[in-house]
C-alpha cells in the first residue's frame, strides 16, 4: 500500500518521487491536463461536522456531494476516503506481497465482467492492479464507471488502472458509484450504503449477515474516529436530481 | 535592506515584496489568505479583512472542535499572554516562570499544572532553552524556562511541530486569539521596528537549517498527481492534500502546513522590516527613533541611510 509514505523521512522522499514517476510514464488523455483540487470556489458548509477530514479535500467532497444531488454525501466520502485511503489520492492496495486478495478480487471482477462491458484498454493492467485511489476503488469497476448508463461513450475505457490516482477521476468513480447504489438498491440508512459500497451483495442476498453487520458496524466506527457525527446528516440518503454520468465527468474534468 | 543582510535569501520567492503606500492591503490579504490556508482555514475573507481575519477565522474553527483548555489554564495562558505582549521582542518569548503571578501554572483539582508545554529540548527553532532555571520553587515543577515561539503562533513549540497545533481555547476564553494579535502585531510596521529582527533570523536560519534536510531532496515542479515539491520556497501538493504530508526527523515530525506557515512568518516578517525602512519618513517618529537607535545594526544603518535620503 502507498499511503503509508506520506509520513516522509529524509530518505521518504525520493520513495515517493519513485512511485509517481513509474505510472506517468502510462498518462492517458483522461489524466492530461485535469485541474486542481477545487479550493474556496464550492458551495457549502466547510467547517462544521468535518471532525479531522483535511481542510484541503473538503471543497472536493462539497463539489462531489453537489453534483451527485445526494444531501449529506461529503460527509459519507469523507468517511470513505478515511478508511480507504486515509486520505493519501495515490493509495494502492495491491502492490504489497501481502495484498494478494487485492489483485485476486481485481482479476475476479475483471474476468468476470469483461465479456459483457466495452473493452479497456488497459484491462490486463486493470487485473493485476488491485485497487487505490483516495476512495480505494477496485481498478476494473473504476474504469467501466458509467457503462450502465452512457455504455462505450463511458470516459475511461481507454485509461490505465494508475488514472485512479487523480482525485477528479477518483472523485467521478465514488459519485456514480454511490448514485448506484443509492438509486438501484434498497438502503434503509447511511450505512446501508457503505455496506453497498462494499459489495452491493450485501444489501440483497447477504442483507442481514455477518459481513453485512459487521461492515455498517466498521463505518459507524469510522465516522467516529474521523469526528463526523452521523446524526447530524440525514437518515437515508437520496438522489434528487441525477445530472447524468458525462455531466458529472465534465464538472470534474472540464472535459 | 535584504534578506542576505540577515543570511536569509532562501526566503526571497515566498511572499511578494510590500510596499506600504502602493500595494498594503493586496499584500496584506493575500499573506493573511496564505497563512490561512497554512492553517487549514477557507474563506477567511468571511472573518474580516487582511490580517485582522486570522485571529477570528482560527478561534471559530477551534471552536468547531472541543474546547481543548480547562477555564483555569486558559486563563493562566491569557494573563502569560498579556505580559508577552509588552515584552520588546515578543517573537520569541523566553521567562522565568516563577517571576508571573501565575507561575505559569494552574489548579487542576489538587494539583499545580503547568500551563504551558516545557520546550526546552534542541528543536526546529533553536538548539534549546535548558536554562537558566528559575529563580524561585515552581508549584508545578518548572526547572527551565517558560519558551513560546509567538511569531509563529499556533506552533509555539520547537518541538511540536506535527500535525495540528493545539487549541489554546476554553469555553469562555480565547487565549488563542490574543496570542495570534501578538504574531500578526509583528507584521505591523512600528511593532515589527521594535522587534529584534536578529532574534528572528536566527530563528528563522535555524529552522532553514534543520528543515533542509526535507526540502532539499523535493523535485521543484511535479511530475504526476500526487506528487509533493518545493517550489517558491514553500512545499506543494499536486492535485493531493498536502493536510496529510508530514516529514520525520532527528528533530521529529513536521507537518508540511506548519513548515509553509512558519517560514510565511519568517518572510513576511522580513517583507515589512524592508518596506518599514523604506517609509520610514512616513511612519511616527517613534518609529524613526526606534529605527535610529535600533541595536540591530542593519536596521539602524538603514535607517540612518534613509535619514539622509538614500535607498535602504
Amino acid at each position: 500500500m502507498r499511503r503509508s509514505v506520506f509520513w516522509l523521512s529524509a530518505a521518504g522522499v525520493a520513495g515517493v518521487i519513485g512511485g509517481a514517476l513509474a505510472w506517468s510514464r502510462r498518462a492517458s488523455a483522461a489524466t492530461d491536463n485535469l485541474p486542481p483540487l477545487p479550493s474556496e470556489g464550492v458551495s457549502g458548509d466547510m467547517t462544521s461536522n468535518w471532525g479531522t477530514t483535511p481542510t484541503d479535500l473538503r471543497p472536493l467532497f462539497l463539489q462531489m456531494e453537489n453534483l451527485s444531488t445526494i444531501a449529506g454525501s461529503a460527509r459519507v466520502f469523507a468517511i470513505i476516503a478515511a478508511r480507504e485511503s486515509a486520505f493519501v489520492t495515490t493509495a494502492h492496495n495491491g502492490n504489497a506481497e501481502g495484498e494478494q486478495d487485492e489483485r485476486d478480487s481485481s482479476a475476479l471482477a475483471y474476468k468476470n465482467n469483461k465479456d459483457r462491458n466495452p473493452p479497456l484498454k488497459y484491462g490486463d493492467d486493470a487485473a493485476a492492479f488491485g485497487s487505490g485511489g483516495l476512495f480505494g476503488q477496485l481498478a476494473p469497476y473504476f474504469l467501466w464507471t458509467g457503462v450502465p448508463e452512457v455504455g462505450a461513450k463511458a470516459p475511461l475505457l481507454s485509461s490505465p488502472p494508475t488514472a485512479v490516482y487523480e482525485p477528479a477521476l477518483a472523485a467521478f468513480g465514488a459519485v456514480v458509484y454511490l448514485q448506484r447504489i443509492v438509486q438501484h438498491y434498497r438502503t434503509d440508512d447511511i450505512a446501508d450504503v457503505k455496506a453497498g459500497w462494499a459489495n452491493p451483495q450485501l444489501l440483497g442476498s447477504a442483507r442481514g449477515s455477518p459481513r453485512y453487520n459487521e461492515t455498517r458496524n466498521r463505518f459507524v466506527g469510522d465516522a467516529e474516529k474521523l469526528g463526523i457525527s452521523l446524526a447530524e446528516l440525514p437518515k437515508k440518503l437520496v438522489v434528487t436530481k441525477w445530472p447524468g454520468v458525462l455531466a458529472v465527468y465534465k464538472s470534474l474534468t472540464g472535459k | 535592506m535584504h534578506l542576505r543582510d540577515y543570511g536569509l535569501e532562501r526566503l526571497n520567492d515566498v511572499v511578494q515584496p510590500l510596499n506600504l503606500r502602493r500595494n498594503a492591503a493586496g499584500w496584506y490579504r493575500d499573506v493573511a489568505s496564505t497563512l490561512g490556508t497554512s492553517l487549514g482555514l477557507l474563506n477567511i475573507e468571511r472573518h474580516g479583512a487582511g490580517l485582522d481575519a486570522l485571529g477570528p477565522a482560527y478561534t471559530a474553527a477551534l471552536r468547531a472542535q472541543r474546547p481543548s483548555v480547562g477555564e483555569a489554564q486558559a486563563s493562566v495562558q491569557s494573563q502569560v499572554l498579556a505580559h508577552c505582549a509588552t515584552l520588546e521582542s515578543p517573537w520569541h518569548a523566553v521567562l522565568d516562570p516563577t517571576t508571573l503571578a501565575s507561575g505559569a501554572c494552574f489548579a487542576s483539582g489538587d494539583v499545580s499544572e503547568r500551563a504551558f508545554y516545557p520546550d526546552t529540548a534542541p528543536g526546529y527553532f533553536s538548539n534549546g532553552h535548558p536554562g537558566p532555571p528559575p529563580r524561585a520553587a515552581s508549584t508545578c515543577g518548572w526547572t527551565t524556562p517558560l519558551s513560546l515561539y509567538l511569531g509563529t503562533f499556533p506552533w509555539v513549540y520547537s518541538n511540536r511541530l506535527a500535525g495540528a497545533p493545539g487549541g489554546w481555547i476554553s469555553p469562555s476564553l480565547n487565549p488563542a486569539a490574543r496570542a495570534m494579535d501578538i504574531a500578526n502585531s509583528l507584521l505591523r510596521p512600528e511593532r515589527n521596528l521594535r522587534q529584534d529582527a536578529r532574534e528572528v533570523a536566527g530563528i528563522a536560519a535555524h529552522f532553514l537549517a534543520e528543515t533542509n534536510r526535507f526540502t532539499a531532496e523535493l523535485p521543484s515542479s511535479p511530475r504526476a498527481a500526487g506528487d509533493v515539491y518545493f517550489a517558491g520556497g514553500l512545499l506543494r501538493a499536486h492535485r493531493a492534500s498536502l493536510a496529510i504530508v508530514s516529514f520525520q526527523g532527528p528533530r521529529g515530525g513536521l507537518s508540511a502546513y506548519a513548515y509553509n506557515y512558519c517560514v510565511l512568518r519568517f518572510a513576511a516578517f522580513f517583507a515589512v522590516r524592508k518596506a518599514s525602512v523604506i517609509a520610514l519618513a512616513t511612519l511616527p517618529s517613534e518609529a524613526r527613533k526606534l529605527a535610529l537607535t535600533s541595536a540591530d545594526e542593519v536596521l539602524r544603518h538603514d535607517a540612518e541611510r534613509a535619514a539622509l535620503g538614500g535607498s535602504a
